[in-house]
């Protein structure tokens, strides 16, 4: 009985408070729900656990509750920016410089562009999905440390992903040689995501590594260092109709702090020095006119023998290479060294070289797979 | 004066005003290799320490630092006037960068004296290289 008294009274006041915390001519708001239902569930646990507890007491305490809550809640409330931004800070291919040695451009005064719900302290992230064509839409996320990879999660394959305009080459010119990475928009060290197609275009190696890397790091070290929560959308650029973006719009802000450790909206253009792209399509050629030293040009294949497979047109090949757990090269099983690995250590993957790249390994110079 | 600065792979130091990144740990060696001397830095700056108290804070430390102090240096042009020794701390990390460290040390006469790695809070590896003439 007295237990339902004190809900009663609780109740009571606890209906007061939504009607002040909604004065301000709206509904009561779900947080302000939230913090109510929230306190009046301890009550009954602590009615159900306390024996010697008064009626006074425990609505002083309720009350007292309450308050606190709501403190914090404005607080909070405080501390996070509305909005920042505007239309302007979209990326609108027509208005931004021509690539001129430089891997970003800033836009709209490297101010970015978010509303009130994306400027939130909770972790989350989201994927447009696929176009017509096949093409990227962009990715929205709360950086945080929830959503980051935990200290020793390894990276996944995401060879498996084929990116629209995803028509590979090598160049010389080229770090690695290969002209192509299957770019993160929002990237695993903020995020996670391994295969996930919604998060991965044709991107060059210099967009990789001189445009999107360095700001992705920022973020990234900014959020281990503080354990604040960065705003961040990543949108590829596309002219018209083609598969490969000419570009990739990356905006972020800083939430707790108002931008005060982040805060930028720049443009990394999708452009790899000495080499030509074919953006409608994805294929290559050398800026010195020559075609592409593709050394051993191919076609996407399922996955057969050791050998490339040659055709005249430059993709993906996909093979069987063998690694040993315990080492960092990897070889075409074939190879007299993959014969010594021990069986326990023995491991195949089935895909394409630069997966194997990818996770880390380095070709055998024996068999140079 | 000696001059305390972070840099990334490149020689940047910060990029539309804002410093790369940052670190506790090395707040902490910072403060352990001014000891008692002056340590000079700009309001910005002194943000991203919890105790001021051992800081002159002073948005035109460059130009009223005197010799023997330390000035911490994140956004502002560096030259080598005046300068007894660089404090340079690396974060060997890609970061965007507009504004860069473009003192030619060697050049000017400076040499390593010494070089230290550390591990920081979030970085996994700072590199300390301190030049003197």
């Amino acid at each position: 009985m007295k237990k339902k008294i004190i809900i009663a009274v609780v109740c009571f006041l606890a209906l007061g408070f939504i009607g002040f915390l909604g004065s301000d001519s709206e509904a009561p708001s779900d947080a302000t729900t939230e913090i109510v239902s929230t306190t009046l569930e301890e009550l009954v646990a602590e009615n159900d656990t306390k024996e010697d507890i008064t009626d006074n007491s425990a609505v002083d305490k309720i009350t007292e509750k309450i308050q606190e809550k709501t403190t914090e809640k404005e607080t909070e409330k405080q501390n996070k920016p509305n909005s920042v931004g505007d239309d302007n800070s979209k990326a609108v291919l027509s208005e931004i410089p021509a690539y001129s040695g430089k891997p970003y451009a800033v836009i709209n005064g490297n101010i970015p562009s978010f509303n009130k719900y994306e400027l939130t302290t909770k972790g989350y992230e989201t994927y447009a999905s696929l176009d017509s064509l096949g093409r990227c839409g962009g990715a929205v996320a709360s950086c945080g440390r929830e959503i980051m990879p935990g200290i020793d999660e390894e990276r996944g394959s995401i060879s498996a992903v084929k990116p629209s305009g995803w028509v590979q080459a090598q160049y010389d010119c080229v770090s690695g040689k290969y002209l192509y990475n299957r770019c993160h928009l929002i990237g695993w060290q903020l995020s996670a995501e391994n295969a996930n197609k919604r998060n991965l275009i044709t991107g060059t190696r210099y967009m990789n590594t001189e445009g999107m890397l360095p700001f992705e790091n920022m973020v990234a070290d900014y959020i281990k260092e503080t354990g604040n929560h960065v705003a961040y959308r990543i949108t590829p650029v596309y002219n018209g109709s083609d598969l490969v973006a000419s570009g990739v719009q990356m905006e972020a802000y800083s939430v707790e702090d108002d931008g005060e450790g982040i805060c930028f909206n720049v443009y990394c253009y999708n452009v790899q020095p000495g080499v030509t792209i074919d953006y409608s399509t994805g294929r290559s050629w050398s800026a010195s006119g020559s075609v592409a030293t593709t050394k051993k040009p191919v076609v996407a294949v399922t996955p057969t023998t050791e050998k490339q497979v040659e055709t005249t047109q430059a993709s993906v090949t996909y093979n069987t290479y063998a690694y040993s757990s315990k080492s960092d090269k990897f070889h075409y099983p074939s190879c007299r060294y993959a014969k010594t690995i021990k069986a326990e250590n023995y491991c195949e993957y089935t895909g394409d070289r630069q997966g194997m790249l990818d996770k880390g390994y380095s070709p055998c110079k024996n068999c140079n797979p | 004066m000696n001059i305390i600065l972070c840099i990334d792979k490149n020689n940047g130091m910060a990029f539309m005003g804002k410093r790369q990144s940052m670190d506790c740990v090395l707040r902490e060696k910072m403060l352990e290799i001014v000891g008692a001397s002056r340590l000079l830095m700009s309001s910005y700056s002194a943000k991203q320490f919890e105790n001021t108290e051992s800081i002159v804070i002073d948005d035109d430390f460059l130009n009223n630092a005197n010799q023997g102090d330390f000035c911490f240096v994140e956004n502002n042009e560096i030259s080598s006037e005046n300068v007894e020794s660089f404090y340079i701390f690396n974060w060997n990390r890609k970061y965007p960068a507009d504004l860069f460290f473009s003192v030619d040390l060697k050049a000017e006469g400076f040499r390593k004296i010494k070089k230290e790695e550390f591990k920081g809070n979030s970085h996994d590896k700072i590199t300390l290289e301190i030049y003197s003439r």
